[in-house]
């Protein structure tokens, strides 16, 4: 048996797998590579497979992850090579490897939101101000025995770094937010914060994750 | 791929995914390349149009065309379907995001009475006219084929021509003709006069009804040279058959999701009150070698873990000894679950059942369908209650101890007494359970019974029977209720003024067009499910136009009314529905097809062959 790392990009119209849909993706994917996974144990035997982080609904990203354990010792070039006819569009293996970190070794994750606008300036000036406040506050879902409820929190914590610049479609942020196991943070929960003001003004958003990363700010392998 | 306006759409409803198209499997094809554009159109909503089996091999065969593409369309959940009206955004086609209203054809199949109001909203929300008199150019060409299409009058003004029987056929033939037409420049109705002396082929405008006083169809005359008799299209050889050996494999979990193997077409068990057991005649089977190599080649270019064979009745498969350890023979190894639906475990031999117990399973259903050997003559259900008890016996033994009994109120001549015998049968069942010296330590037995209220179809022995009435199934269902003593015992029925609706769409003539268009009008759509259906709408609608729905559901016909489906040709022969129709009354049954041939005629659409008895 052998652990296997597999990274992947998840893009265009691929963005509105949900994750729970991208799990049977792979697993049939992998049958469909004819790879030797190992399955578990137990009444109802699946393949083994775990996500490092869940990505959210939308978001485009070109640093997911998933680790598979595999029964034989088929070199990782032959199984990112399998993996190329036998995934969707939109889902593409970049890199398979032998695990390094853990993956609740994970503490950031890097975005770039483009928000589409014809009135640059303005949405720069107003998101710049709100990101840059003494609080951001935001309503987060949470559950309470069985009832749903909302809590505010201050994620002004939660962001590690920013930075804007303008481009010919609108306003782009750069933003490292804190992720994984303890204190993951949705990025549309900060766009939700900081674009109440300028909403008219903007005619879309695309989020893109970009980068998994540690404590110390080296990227997961 | 779709464009910034219909993508911006995605980001704002549920379940995205059933929108964007590029599924595994999923076939794009070069445009400049193609020269025919169908759009295949389910009227449900993606979970469900994913899941039938006729779509997925229609989608392939067309596919496997190189001068033409087929593209899959569903229809869009409410969410959905409104802000595409706000936005102007038309209904398109998921491979290509492009509307449908610039295809050559479009096609639906219908499954199921309680669509049709779909396939008016999904026309409308391409932008198209609803109804064919007003689609004036020769493209798209509206189609139709599906179960319901052996009766399609109570739709036949929205849609330009039927496929009643099987499709793989004839809808490459009217492909064919209809790019020669296009290439001629033809009108649509010169293509038409054409299409109706294909086999298999119902054009509607081409035939004129005149009604008789009290409502009844009095003439029914073609024109244009349309044949006066429409005969159904069938398949000779399954084996020889297209059958694809992709599925597109979806991203949200759809209701069947698994690779489906077709067995065999057709029954041999002539149950009177089923319609596929009489509409899908003569019997044809494949090859458990066949059946076998596409299984397998399924599940590799699907990567599923689960094969289900479909028929009508997969006991009755005369090779089923030889398929299932063929299959387990290589699905065990690949963790692939095999499910058996419509299993009837009585006449299973002891090594199958032995075989069986290695997969995972999941409850085990019989459907008597009637409470009491009377009724079950009557109803030509040939399962006795020694067999129903014999079979829980050796389920019991075999470790099961949920049991799922499916039964119908409101079947032709029955009786509150008929009623209470589902209770009693259950009660047995129940018994059974706790005679069995070696069930399972500790363990229940739960017996649940699920009933379902009876609605009468075309092309059965019960085609000229009244439906009851919702008073009538009301006072079985306190019946059946007040005759269950056991806690072991759960009942689960849903009297629904659906079954009404089922029942006069399935057996109404043209006059009904005009009600299904103003239901819709009135908003509605999705009949089918519970939080869309909308009583008054269609109460509402059927008074507008002075209709009783009761003169289509409740009214016994006679045997020389002519009815509203006499155009079509099913092979089975009118005498041999009638006499069906006596035996039940006389509660006497018919031994099935492997026993003797009854001589229904439907043989003489395969040239006089049956499989029934190979
Ligand atoms: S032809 Fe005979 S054997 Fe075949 S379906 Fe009809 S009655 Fe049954």
């Amino acid at each position: 048996m052998r652990d296997v790392r597999i990274f992947f990009e998840k893009k265009d119209m691929a963005k509105y797998i949900s994750h729970l849909d991208l799990m049977r993706c792979f697993s049939r994917a992998v049958k469909r590579a004819g790879i030797d996974i190992w399955y578990t144990e137990g009444f109802n035997p699946h393949p083994f497979m775990t996500f490092s982080l869940p990505l959210s609904l939308g978001t485009e990203s070109f640093c997911e992850s998933v680790d598979i354990r595999t029964n034989d010792e088929m070199p990782f070039d032959e199984i990112k090579e399998r993996f190329q006819s036998t995934l969707p569009d939109g889902i593409r293996v970049t890199k398979v490897a032998a695990p390094v970190h853990k993956a609740n070794e994970i503490c950031f994750s890097e975005f770039e939101i483009l928000f589409y606008t014809e009135k640059s300036e303005l949405v720069l000036s107003s998101l710049k101000e709100k990101i840059g406040a003494d609080e951001i506050n935001v309503e987060k879902k949470g559950k309470q025995g069985r009832k749903k409820v909302f809590r505010q929190v201050n994620i002004k914590e939660n962001i590690q770094s920013f930075d804007f610049s303008e481009n010919e479609n609108g306003v782009l942020l750069k933003v490292v937010l804190t992720a994984g196991v303890k204190d993951n943070i949705n990025p549309s929960l900060l766009i939700d914060a900081i674009t109440a003001d300028v909403k008219d003004e903007i005619k879309g958003i695309d989020i893109k994750k970009t980068k998994m990363m540690l404590e110390d700010m080296k990227e997961f392998e | 791929m779709l464009s910034i306006k219909q993508e911006n759409l995605l980001k704002q409803v549920q379940k995205p995914a059933r929108y964007t198209g590029g599924e595994f499997n999923s076939v794009v094809k070069d445009k400049s390349k193609i020269k025919f554009r169908y759009a295949f159109c389910f009227p449900d909503n993606y979970e469900v149009g994913m899941s039938h089996l006729g779509m997925k091999i229609l989608y392939s065969l067309v596919n496997a065309r190189e001068d033409a593409w087929c593209e899959r369309v569903f229809a869009p959940w409410d969410d959905m379907e409104k802000l595409m009206r706000e936005n102007g955004v038309p209904l398109y086609a998921l491979e290509s995001g492009d509307d449908i209203k610039d295809f050559d054809m479009i096609g639906f199949t219908l499954q199921y009475e309680l669509s049709y109001t779909n396939v008016l909203n999904m026309l409308d929300l391409a932008g198209l006219p609803v109804r064919s008199a007003d689609r004036k150019d020769l493209t798209p060409l509206v189609v139709a084929g599906g179960p319901c299409a052996c009766n399609p009058e109570p739709i036949s003004a929205f849609i330009d021509l039927f496929m009643p029987g099987e499709g793989e056929e004839v809808t490459n033939e009217i492909i064919d003709l209809l790019i020669k037409h296009k290439e001629m420049g033809s009108t649509k109705e010169e293509f038409l006069k054409e299409a109706a002396q294909i086999e298999g082929v119902y054009v509607p405008a081409f035939y004129d009804v005149s009604y008789n006083e009290d409502g009844t169809i009095k003439e029914v005359t073609p024109k244009n040279g349309a044949p006066k008799k429409v005969k159904k299209r069938i398949i000779s050889d399954l084996d020889s058959v297209f059958y694809p050996d992709k599925f597109v494999v979806p991203f949200i979990d759809i209701v069947h999701d698994r690779v489906v193997s077709e067995i065999f077409r057709g029954c041999i068990r002539g149950c009177r009150f089923c319609q596929a057991g009489f509409i899908y005649r003569p019997i044809r089977e494949k090859s458990s070698d066949t059946v076998n190599r596409q299984s397998k080649a399924l599940c590799e270019n699907t990567g599923y873990d689960e094969i289900s064979l479909c028929s009508l009745s997969t006991s009755d498969y005369t090779e089923i000894e030889q398929l299932i350890p063929k299959m387990f023979d290589w699905a065990l190894k690949e963790n692939i679950n095999v499910s058996l639906p419509s299993l009837r475990v009585d006449n299973f031999s002891d090594e199958l059942m032995e075989e069986l117990k290695k997969v995972r399973r999941s409850g085990l259903t019989f459907a008597p369908e009637a409470g009491t050997q009377r009724l079950r003559d009557a109803i030509n259900k040939n399962v006795t209650e020694e067999e129903v008890i014999r079979t829980a016996e050796k389920a019991f033994a075999g470790g099961w101890t949920a049991v799922k009994l499916y039964f119908m109120l409101g079947l032709p001549t029955e009786t509150l007494d008929d009623v209470a015998g589902i209770a009693d049968l259950a009660q047995t069942v129940v018994d059974t359970y706790y005679r069995n010296p070696d069930k399972p330590k500790g363990m229940g037995v739960t017996v649940s019974i699920s009933v379902a209220s009876f609605v009468p179809k075309p092309f059965t022995p019960f085609q000229w029977e009244p439906q009851d009435t919702r008073d009538m199934l009301e006072e079985k269902q306190k019946h059946l209720l007040s005759c269950v003593k056991s806690k072991k015992i759960r009942v689960s029925y849903h009297e629904s003024p659906t079954s009404l609706l089922e029942g006069v769409f399935a057996r109404g003539d043209r006059k009904l067009c005009d009600v299904i268009e103003s239901a819709w009008r009135r908003g509605s759509k999705f009949d089918s499910w519970d939080e869309f259906f909308n009583f008054q709408n269609w109460l509402d609608a059927f008074d507008e136009f002075g209709i009783d729905p009761a003169f289509y559901a409740n009214r016994r016909r006679s045997f020389d009314e002519i009815l509203p489906w006499d155009m079509f040709d099913y092979g089975i022969r009118r005498e041999f529905l009638e006499e069906e129709n006596l035996k039940a009354h006389r509660s006497e049954t018919t031994p099935h097809c492997r026993i003797k041939c009854s001589a229904c005629g439907a043989n003489m659409l395969n040239g006089g062959k049956c499989d029934a008895r190979r």
